[in-house]
């Protein structure tokens, strides 16, 4: 299946923008799979906030075809 | 000699003139560490309950910490204290820039003032020398314009200034002192205080050392910071974005405020608008990178913008705070009335949260036709920067509907009789931008410290605000502890006259080494939790005094999720804020009835006679 992915924040915005995933993968399998290709962004892809189409998910929630993934890197203070 | 500090503290009373030193002892320095530590200490004795926030008897302080104008990294900060007309109770601001570190290199760790001066007047303290100047000839001007001419008149080109712009002369509720041109301890009203008493302005050139213990040791710890930095990503960004860059993950996480506190990033304020007002966008007008006094990172710039309908020559960056006031809260992604607004609240002084809240506020009245004729015929819309511009505007000339906005949005209600079912605010002093639908641990703070509707007082809040989800944010139960243990760590940063943001780029506990290696202290995690407890106490007597319980703190509906957000990654979230409340004072050893600090507490923690007397008697000293 094939994900569609979005950064906001701290994360540059030229990491790859789909991800093709198996089936019944959930949000860990994603952010494995981003901290696999860009191992410097680990430790913002482990905080960071997670939406998927728009609604809050956690790192099990499972992804569907097409779905959109926003990842934003929050920051406190300013 | 106390290592870590210039050793005395100055009073000026401008009423009758009289300008003393007092020396600062070691027991205040030791137990109350600097900033607001020595403000709520100071304030407490010299003010009597009840003092009339624009009168002679409120005192204003101007305070540094330990750290202040030595060669630690993110120790460049000083803080404003004084009761605050916007909330009747105890007020704290800080600031970065230069002005704290001159104040004290000029020979003194804090100046207070109190009285009223029958003209106005600047105050110029030049190496341990003193002196109340005329200002009638700068009444009137603003902000940076103060800076220049004063510069030419002392003949000190590195002159530092805290000044106020026409707002604070006008005595407006949401003004501030503004220094280095655009640095400012900004929530509370600090500019309406000087301007109450005429005081147009501090003057400061210092050249003075300041000891330090353990030299070696604080380049030591230099060292790990710079080494941490080179690490973290959170260091790289803010270093060079600035906190704006941020500010579009905010709005779409429901981390920032969205129309007012009633809408939903991802639907009201979706991606593209939301990428404008960051900073990764909007700098592409930086020209220079700004840093203050030893400041690593460096998340200041200076912009020239050529383009948009409000050319700029010169200014600055705007924070993630006002990006997100101004932006997300006002639904508007126009870059040029964003940097206009910022602009225009640094050189006439207002506090930009309130400031942009305010016209938020007024904007949903507008669009609810609440307000109509109010807005002296100003299409007041959603997202209208051209709008939001011309009523910042009158605000600043305090000119029509400015006259009235410019002391916040409760005043304004009051005024007009309307519109309060719309207002966002914290016992009446506009929300920061930071929401605790997704940061609930801030609804604690922002309800029930002293200093109310601040995102710098720590607490869990602190870390759940920066996206931490070690523990589930939504169980409320059992926080109070943890609670307090962060809130007391934060207490002795901000006396300590660190950056908050130190703590996202350093390892933990490097402030208590700073403490200790720049005062001589043996100042461990045991002794920075007392520390830290004791200020809050300190400065949650003062609201004790005036008559303050719990149950008179509030916080605005929306906020807490009363009712929730029915979509959005918020939705469905309700914060139970009296919980947090009664967690957290029972940890602090505060009846939540009544307010007050229990008599154990105040008698284990110490230094704290006069609190312990004016609540149980002076038997309860012996």
């Amino acid at each position: 299946m094939v994900i569609k992915i979005k950064y906001f924040g701290l994360i540059a915005n030229n990491l790859i923008s789909e991800a093709v995933l198996r089936e019944g993968s959930d949000v860990t399998v994603l952010l494995n799979h981003l901290i696999k290709q860009y191992p410097n962004n680990k430790e913002m892809l482990n905080k960071a906030t997670i939406l998927v189409n728009k609604s809050k998910a956690t790192t099990s929630t499972i992804l569907n075809d097409k779905d959109e993934v926003m990842i934003l890197t929050v920051l406190g203070g300013g | 000699m106390l290592y870590g500090y210039a050793g005395k503290m100055l009073f000026i009373n401008l009423t009758n003139g009289e300008i003393k030193e007092e020396v600062l002892t070691k027991e205040l320095a030791e137990n109350f560490i600097g900033a607001y530590g020595f403000g709520a200490k100071v304030l407490y004795k010299m003010m009597p309950a009840g003092a009339d926030p624009l009168g002679p008897e409120n005192v204003v302080g101007f305070i540094t910490g330990p750290t202040t104008a030595t060669r630690a990294f993110f120790g460049g900060r000083y803080t404003t204290v004084h009761k605050s007309p916007v909330t009747g109770g105890w007020n704290d601001a800080n600031s970065g820039g230069y002005f704290g570190p001159e104040l004290k290199k000029a020979g003194y760790d804090a100046l207070f003032v109190n009285g009223i001066s029958e003209k106005p007047v600047y105050i110029y303290i030049n190496d341990g020398k003193v002196e109340i100047r005329n200002a009638s000839h700068i009444w009137g001007m603003d902000t940076k314009k103060v800076w220049e001419v004063l510069k030419e008149e002392t003949k000190e080109p590195k002159l530092r200034i805290s000044a106020i712009g026409p707002p604070g002369e006008r005595l407006s509720y949401i003004s501030c002192p503004i220094n280095d041109g655009h640095r400012a301890p900004g929530r509370g009203g600090g500019g309406a205080i000087m301007g109450s008493k005429n005081l147009k302005a501090i003057a400061v050139r210092g050249t003075g050392d300041i000891p330090v213990k353990d030299s070696e040791k604080v380049t030591e710890i230099n060292k790990i910071i710079s080494a941490a930095m080179k690490e973290s990503q959170t260091a790289y960004a803010f270093g060079t974005w600035g906190t704006g860059v941020g500010t579009p993950a905010s709005a779409l996480s429901g981390d920032s405020p969205v129309k007012n506190w009633g809408g939903v990033g991802v639907v009201d304020f979706e991606d593209e608008k939301a990428q404008k007002v960051g900073a990764i966008a909007i700098d592409r007008y930086k020209t220079k990178k700004y840093s203050c006094a030893n400041c690593p990172l460096g998340c200041g710039a200076e912009y020239k913008v050529e383009d948009g309908r409000w050319p700029l020559e010169q200014t600055e960056r705007p924070e993630y705070e006002t990006a997100a006031s101004f932006g997300s809260t006002c639904l508007c992604y126009e870059e040029d009335a964003l940097l206009m607004c910022n602009e225009m609240c640094n050189i006439y002084g207002f506090d930009t949260i309130s400031a942009g809240m305010t016209i938020a506020w007024a904007m949903e009245c507008y669009e609810e036709g609440v307000l109509k004729e109010e807005l002296d015929g100003i299409e007041l819309t959603w997202g209208n920067g051209a709008a939001m511009v011309e009523i910042l505007k009158k605000m600043c000339e305090g000119e029509g509907c400015g006259k009235i906005l410019a002391n916040g949005s409760k005043y304004a209600a009051k005024y007009w009789g309307k519109g309060e079912e719309y207002l966002q605010t914290a016992s009446g002093i506009e929300l920061p931008m930071h929401d605790p639908r997704f940061a609930p641990g801030l609804a604690r703070t922002y309800q029930f410290d002293p200093t109310p509707g601040r995102h710098v007082k720590g607490g869990i809040g602190s870390i759940q605000m920066g996206g931490n989800e070690l523990t589930d944010k939504y169980d409320y139960n059992g926080t109070g502890m943890f609670d307090l243990q962060l809130t007391a760590g934060t207490e002795v940063m901000n006396c300590s006259g660190l950056c908050y943001f130190h703590a996202l780029v350093s390892p933990p506990g490097i402030q208590n080494e700073f403490i200790s290696a720049i005062t001589g202290m043996e100042f461990g995690a045991e002794k920075a939790f007392e520390t830290g407890h004791r200020i809050y106490l300190m400065r949650h007597a003062f609201n004790v005094r005036e008559g303050l319980k719990p149950s008179d703190f509030d916080i605005a509906r929306r906020a807490v999720g009363k009712p929730p957000l029915t979509e959005g990654p918020l939705g469905g979230v309700t914060v139970d804020e009296e919980l947090l409340g009664k967690n957290f004072f029972e940890a602090a050893g505060i009846d939540y009835e009544t307010g007050k600090p229990n008599l154990e507490t105040l008698k284990r923690l110490g230094h704290l006679e006069e609190v312990v007397e004016d609540l149980y008697g002076a038997e309860e000293l012996a």
